[in-house]
């Protein structure tokens, strides 16, 4: 007898076919991920998430948790007075960098500094996917965009900015890792990962952000699996992966 | 016979690749035939090698893979 050994999670709704990702895209492998562990927690009835603004909005639609997209950046914020709010519901924020560490750096940091009871899911791919490719807070020196089309020079536009070592600066946030999904070995860290920071949230004690490196082969000029190589020969040396904090 | 057995999902595969890349036994291959949505599908090459190891499943992002296993 076969018996099945994989199972598709409860949020993911492929009634539609595919979601609007890119081939590739690692959006789609967070968001599995996530999905998957509000199932084995047993958390996807009780749960609500802010969206952020982005590629990471392609989501909208194939998930099925309830969802709130609130202004460009201020996902943090919203979260945080919705836990508030529903203290009983899990809450999440799923952002990507130009949301979560450009334009949302303040509601970020200042939700992570008063120990929000919230569980931030940052996916950071080094670059503006859905408007086409210009450079990030994050982006990595030399990389070309369409901003930077001589590649990120650190004189004019700084140097990339690491959102898990300065969140790990302030007092109050109780869980940080970042993580990625490159290889099946990854995967099943990102998974410990993700509940971990989930449990957090659960026992009550605060801040909890798991950081996902992530690609965009669409952006970036690359085949899916060249664009997985790059991160592990060129972006992890920049983000280095771990545990940075658990309390 | 086979000890496991792949079911792709042509509708939700986008043609990354990356269960080509990973299956230990070469079972999937870069498939030619597209999906409604214009993406190629993954196939399957040598179907009776396959082991259930279920590692093509969790490196699928797109939830395009179901693995049975024989019990
Ligand atoms: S543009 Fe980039 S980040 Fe956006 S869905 Fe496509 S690959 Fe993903
Ligand atoms: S279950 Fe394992 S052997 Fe079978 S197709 Fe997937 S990766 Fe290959
Ligand atoms: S990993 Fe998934 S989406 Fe990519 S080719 Fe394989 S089945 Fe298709």
């Amino acid at each position: 007898m076969m018996k099945q050994i994989t199972k598709i999670p409860a949020a993911i709704d492929l009634e539609k076919g595919s979601n609007d990702f890119c081939p590739g895209c690692l959006h789609s492998a967070s968001f599995k991920i996530v999905s998957q562990t509000l199932d084995e927690m047993g958390l996807f009835d009780k749960s609500a998430y802010v969206q952020g603004v982005g590629c990471c909005a392609n989501a909208l639609g194939y998930i099925r948790i309830d969802t709130i997209a609130c202004p460009h950046g201020r996902g943090c914020a919203v979260a945080g007075a919705m836990k508030r709010c529903m203290p009983d519901t899990f809450i999440m924020t799923y952002q990507g960098d130009g949301d979560l560490a450009a334009i949302g750096m303040a509601e970020t940091m200042h939700s992570a500094n008063r120990g929000d009871n919230i569980t931030v899911i940052f996916v950071n791919n080094g670059i503006y996917g859905m408007t086409g490719g210009q450079l990030a807070p994050t982006t990595l020196l030399g990389a070309r965009t369409t901003t930077t089309p001589f590649g990120r020079n650190a004189n004019e536009h700084g140097y990339p900015m690491h959102m898990c070592e300065l969140i790990n600066t302030l007092e109050a946030p109780s869980y940080i890792a970042r993580v990625t999904c490159t290889d099946p070995a990854n995967i099943r860290k990102a998974q410990k990962c993700v509940r971990d920071a989930f449990q957090h949230q659960l026992d009550g004690k605060g801040f909890s952000f798991v950081e996902f490196i992530s690609n965009c082969p669409t952006n970036w000029g690359m085949t899916p699996l060249q664009s997985l190589d790059h991160i592990k020969n060129v972006v992890l040396n920049e983000y280095p992966l771990g545990v940075f904090r658990d309390k | 016979m086979a000890k496991g057995y792949v079911e792709i999902n042509k509708k939700a595969c986008k043609g990354c690749w990356y269960c080509v890349s990973v299956c230990p036994k070469k079972v999937l291959a870069e498939g030619d035939e597209a999906n409604a949505k214009g993406f190629l599908t993954v196939t399957k090459a040598n179907p009776d090698d396959c082991i259930g190891c279920g590692i093509c499943a969790l490196m699928c992002p797109d939830s395009a893979l179901t693995v049975f296993k024989e019990d």
